[in-house]
């Protein structure tokens, strides 16, 4: 008699890969074939995660046409099969997989169209923490303003791109009207803030010089070192000005002074 | 080892012995809104184990309305791998803000070797597999600090080597486990068809006093052949045999809390309401029976 770790295995087996072999001499087979009746698990198993894809990545699926689409998923799940038992995690390296599997093909920029994605979901499930309240900058001494820190809010995601993945997003989604203009995908890159209000998630394309501070705040960096970053990427960096515009969009949940030591390390 | 856990129910809102319904995402604003009058609410678990955001603030916001069953479906209970200590940890953040009347999971596994294939699936019915389950949902209990009510599964094949059917396997299972039992009639419906067994006397074996729960779904058939295969799709009403398996199941086990379950096709909340209503009529009469 298999032990219930090599049942299990060969279940597996049969389902994901179609190897069968085993599994076929331990179903009973009465008037429906072990055949048939494994494939009812196959199929409950595909169309399964193809539904959780296609609620993760409406835009990848608009973009490839639903028989792409429901292509992509299946090797998807050959190659990177689900690893939890929440199904919110089952789409998560769905990007990285259409990275490798769309490179050097017209369609590359799919893969940061669903890194876009995943951050929404991401933005979407994130936890809860109120905005910074700016008095806390007025009992800061001037001349500590280099050592703050400026902690992003957890549903708070940046995501980059080459390609103008803001606008392909924006053209996709259900409410979208036809846009008079064709997207071009050499138009520029493309710089997404995702924010969780109230009863939606915002997406935002910030200026290159907020996008880099925000992504220098996000990596720990204090003001002073994110500003000198901004700098040596951005010569018409202004800090003033790109300051305000991250503190506009609530993005911050804390503003706290760093101290020395963890000063130097930033 | 056996524990004698508190009843769920301590900590919480009781479940009254009437319908209530699963709250599914097309159903939630208009739940958080008009508060619509059914005895309980049901939710996926994994649904409500992110960090935060609207799915819940909406369970927040409607928990203080309604009782509720916490019905898990990826815990892998049967699974020969360990129990997944980041989904046990989120479960019980869950259990913990939403005080639940019920915790709920399945007599199936989904995993092997860390690949999850998100599915409710069978196990051989062997001495092996019952004490391999006895010990998991002892684990489950503990880790909770409550007992669990456990469900049979629906199925579409079996194993020649399982030994114990499967209404021995459960009654086994709640007695040397000290969990509680949720019967999905349909599932007993369908598994009973797909494997030419009598319902009947499926439901008839199991121990009455420890059922807490029962669910009700639509299935769909699907013709393998010469025969049909009866698919649990939770995507239409019950059916006719189903109901009337649900009036044996309520002369057997009393009137007891029953979920109407309908997760794909989801129809206006009128229509699920409608059918909470048939079987708040069934359980009138079973109520009028016991008194």
């Amino acid at each position: 008699m298999p032990s219930l770790r090599d049942t299990q295995t060969a279940f597996c087996a049969a389902i994901l890969s179609g190897d069968a072999a085993s599994m076929l001499q331990w179903v009973r087979d009465d008037g429906i074939t072990a055949e048939q009746r494994l494939h009812i698990y196959r199929n409950n198993n595909r169309v399964g995660s193809l539904a959780t894809l296609q609620a993760t990545y409406p835009v990848i699926e608009r973009l490839g046409g639903a028989d792409w689409f429901r292509q992509s998923a299946t090797q998807y799940q050959v190659q990177f099969p689900s690893r939890s038992g929440d199904l919110q995690y089952l789409g998560e390296r769905y990007p990285d997989f259409l990275r490798v599997y769309l490179a050097d093909t017209d369609y590359a920029y799919f893969a940061d169209v669903a890194a876009l994605e995943w951050a929404y979901q991401v933005v979407l499930t994130a936890a809860e923490r109120a905005p910074a309240d700016l008095d806390t900058l007025r009992a800061v001494a001037p001349e500590d303003y280099e050592r703050l820190l400026f902690v992003p809010r957890p549903a708070v995601r940046l995501v980059e791109s080459q390609y103008p993945i803001f606008a392909i997003w924006q053209a996709n989604q259900p409410s979208a009207v036809e846009p008079d203009f064709q997207i071009r995908l050499d138009a520029g890159p493309s710089r997404v803030l995702l924010i969780r209000r109230t009863d939606h998630v915002e997406l935002r394309e910030l200026s290159q010089g907020s996008y880099h501070l925000m992504r220098q705040f996000q990596r720990g960096a204090t003001l002073g070192s994110a500003a000198i970053s901004a700098t040596t990427e951005i010569p018409e960096f202004d800090l003033r000005v790109c300051l305000e515009e991250v503190m506009a969009l609530e993005a911050i949940a804390d503003i706290e002074l760093c101290d020395a030591r963890d000063n130097e390390q930033n | 080892m056996k524990v004698p856990f508190i009843d769920g129910a301590a900590f919480a809102r009781p479940i009254p012995a009437s319908a209530g319904i699963g709250l599914r995402t097309p159903h939630q604003d208009l739940i958080v809104r008009e508060r619509p009058s059914v005895g309980w609410l049901e939710v996926h678990s994994e649904n409500y184990f992110a960090d935060g955001g609207m799915q819940v603030e909406r369970l927040m916001s409607v928990r203080s309305t309604y009782p509720l069953s916490l019905h898990g479906v990826g815990m892998s209970l049967g699974s020969t791998d360990p129990l997944d200590r980041e989904h046990l940890r989120r479960l019980k953040r869950l259990v913990g803000w939403s005080e639940p009347a019920y915790v709920s999971e399945h007599v199936s596994w989904s995993s092997v070797h860390g690949t999850h294939l998100n599915d409710l699936l069978p196990l051989p019915y062997t001495e092996e597999a019952l004490l391999h389950m006895i010990d998991r949902v002892d684990q489950l209990q503990n880790h909770l600090g409550r007992q669990i009510l456990i469900e049979n599964p629906s199925s579409y094949l079996q194993f020649v080597h399982s030994q114990i059917p499967e209404w021995e396997f459960l009654s086994a299972l709640v007695t040397e486990s000290g969990c509680g039992l949720l019967v999905d009639v349909n599932n007993v419906y369908v598994s009973a068809c797909n494997h030419e067994f009598s319902a009947i006397r499926y439901l008839s074996a199991l121990p009455a006093g420890h059922v807490q729960e029962l669910h009700l779904a639509g299935h769909s058939r699907k013709r393998c052949t010469d025969r049909e295969i009866l698919i649990d799709t939770h995507s239409v009403p019950v059916c006719d045999e189903v109901w009337a398996l649900y009036e044996f199941a309520l002369n057997r086990f009393g009137p007891v809390p029953t979920l109407i379950e309908w997760d794909i096709d989801i129809p206006p909340l009128e229509v699920l309401l409608a059918e909470a209503d048939k079987a708040n009529r069934r359980l009138e009469h079973a109520h009028a029976l016991a008194a």
